[in-house]
């Protein structure tokens, strides 16, 4: 068994979903135009991510490899669909606010890339780990994506006015264009300060 | 809500391809449109073949829902359905053309298997199936969003190789100027918004 | 043989054990979305006239966008207007506009949803300072840009004359229909 806070750390850190894998990159787009639905996008995701990499691993011996990637599709289709439920009859206002992408976190390549390169290859107990690493870095990214456009776009921070009426405000950020502009600054700040650090 | 919706079909295709663009609007497809866009050629490639395999999926996955799934009243498992679907669609569409074309398969087998997990391809059934769309609303919408993201992945790949040549600051190699790019297509995008209405 | 039948036969496992498990789901929180919606449902009625004491159903044909239309009742039961559902097309998507008149015609409230429309933009709709203007105004609206009394909300024009045309087609059928009672 594997230590489980370096699993952890791992997923947020080092191989961060987003900034470093670059992978689920659809709702990081779509779903941050405020804080508050990138940690709802995030808590979803992770949530998928968690029970799927569980059964997975638990079910590995079992699953024949001719046949895993359908597996693991149907696997991971069954937990979005019953995260999709849970929100519908508990949180109707965020499964609003994003739509269609709960049905799209099957399609999430952070998901079905978990359970390919750790799920399928290590314990239950490990993947749990993995889960809550890489879900986390996932909610992370999305937060402050979403933080970072909410502040600029509408001048809020999780829905409280931060900066005064008189400020402007550029929309734009909370556009289509701003969620690709956000994202390439982040990380090429995050790129400088490594460059930085190992030089 | 049971009755099936058919909104004008010219406006549907247009509006999909410039309003409701995939890529630049909806973030669907953004995977492929990062990744297989350092050349024009596999560009090409990844667009034709998409355009291809969202049009068909958009026809099956309109019978296996409106005949299987709405009879059986099981519509909740649409998800599970329509994801098996696409990728055993994929996957006979790929055997299909090794036998039959191997000069076609030999253009696009290797983008075949990386669309199973493009979401664009999900995100049209899902939407033809929230719309309530008509067959041939839901072949069209799913044409032309398709034709959207080739479009859009096409002219990026136009832009990245130009890039290629330029100097780039060191932080902002790799990703982050590909999605700066990204930004200023989707500005340009932005200016069809509102020009047609569904 | 035994190689294709083992990997089929696990697999229809887990795809039976998959769609039993989603079954089950499904009927446990099939009670509470169906109160969410009501849920829903109710507060936008009540916003729209909020004098009311019930609503009941009313027998009319739906028309256009319109997918429901509910008759108000004060506290004796005795009619006091209409609260009209219209689904004009708005940036994103339908913009659900729940709209009320009393007898006279006259908005006594109006809710807005914005599933789809952009937030900080279009999905400002939703904010009473867009929302209450509507409350006492009558006839066909449009937004002042196109010669009428309704602010738009800034940067979000086509919300805001999708959610005019919602209003302008919730009137229209009140006209024709409840306005003759």
């Amino acid at each position: 068994m594997g230590n489980p806070i370096k699993i952890i750390k791992n997923g947020i850190l080092d191989e961060n979903p987003t900034f470093r894998q670059v992978i689920g990159m659809c709702p990081t787009l779509a779903t941050t135009t405020s804080a508050i639905n990138g940690i709802g996008m995030g808590l979803s995701t992770a949530a998928v991510l968690i029970c799927s990499n569980v059964a997975i691993a638990a079910l590995r011996k079992f699953i024949p490899d001719k046949v895993r990637i359908p597996a693991f599709v149907v696997v991971i289709a069954s937990f979005v669909t019953i995260v999709q439920f849970l929100l519908q009859a508990y949180l109707p206002s965020l499964n609003d606010a994003l739509g269609l992408y709960i049905p799209l976190i099957v399609v999430n390549c952070i998901i079905l890339g978990r359970a390919e390169a750790f799920a399928s290859k290590n314990s239950a107990i490990d993947s749990l780990f993995d889960g809550v690493g890489n879900g986390l870095g996932f909610t992370i990214a999305l937060t402050v994506i979403g933080l970072v456009r909410e502040f600029i776009g509408s001048g809020t921070l999780f829905g409280i006015t931060v900066l005064p009426d008189f400020f402007p405000k550029t929309l734009m950020f909370i556009m289509s264009p701003g969620a690709f502009l956000t994202l390439g600054v982040l990380m090429a700040i995050l790129n400088y300060v490594t460059s930085k650090k190992s030089a | 809500m049971d009755q099936l919706v058919q909104p004008n079909l010219i406006m549907l295709i247009l509006f999909a391809i410039f309003v409701n663009n995939y890529v630049l609007s909806q973030f669907l497809g953004i995977c492929p449109f990062l990744g297989v866009s350092k050349k024009l050629e596999t560009a090409v490639g990844m667009g034709v073949a998409v355009i291809f395999v969202i049009t068909l999926s958009s026809a099956v996955t309109y019978f296996v829902y409106h005949l299987l799934l709405v009879n059986l009243h099981i519509e909740y498992l649409y998800n599970i359905a329509f994801i098996l679907v696409i990728a055993a669609l994929v996957q006979l569409v790929e055997m299909f053309l090794k036998k039959s074309s191997p000069s076609l398969y030999q253009a696009l087998g290797v983008y075949l298997p990386l669309i199973t997990t493009n979401c664009a391809v999900l995100g049209v059934a899902v939407v033809n199936m929230q719309n309530n769309y008509t067959f041939i609303a839901s072949v069209l919408n799913g044409f032309g969003g398709a034709t959207g993201f080739a479009l859009s992945i096409i002219l990026f790949a136009g832009i990245r190789e130009r890039m290629a040549f330029n100097n780039i600051p060191k932080p902002f190699q790799g990703f982050p100027i590909a999605l700066v790019s990204a930004t200023l297509m989707s500005l340009a995008f932005l200016g069809f918004q509102g020009l047609i209405q569904l | 043989m035994k190689e294709i039948i083992r990997p089929a036969v696990v697999l229809l496992v887990i795809t039976a054990v998959a769609a039993a498990l989603l079954g089950a789901v499904e009927s446990i929180t099939e009670g509470p979305i169906a109160i969410a919606n009501e849920n829903a449902q109710n507060e936008a009625l009540r916003t729209a006239m909020p004098d009311a004491a019930s609503f009941t159903d009313v027998d009319a044909e739906l028309t256009g966008t319109i997918s429901l239309i509910k008759e108000a009742l004060d506290a004796n039961g005795e009619p006091i207007g209409y609260v009209i559902v219209a689904n004009p097309s708005g940036f994103g998507g339908a913009v659900p506009t729940t709209v009320g008149f009393d007898m006279n015609g006259v908005i006594t409230g109006v809710s807005i949803q914005t599933p789809s429309e952009t937030p900080g933009l279009g999905a400002r709709a939703t904010e009473p300072e867009f929302m209450d203007q509507f409350t006492g105004m009558t006839g066909t609206l449009a937004v002042t840009k196109d010669g009428g009394q309704v602010q738009a909300i800034t940067a979000a024009t086509i919300t805001s004359r999708a959610v005019v045309s919602g209003i302008n087609e919730a009137y229209t059928w009140f006209t024709e229909n409840g306005g003759a009672n």
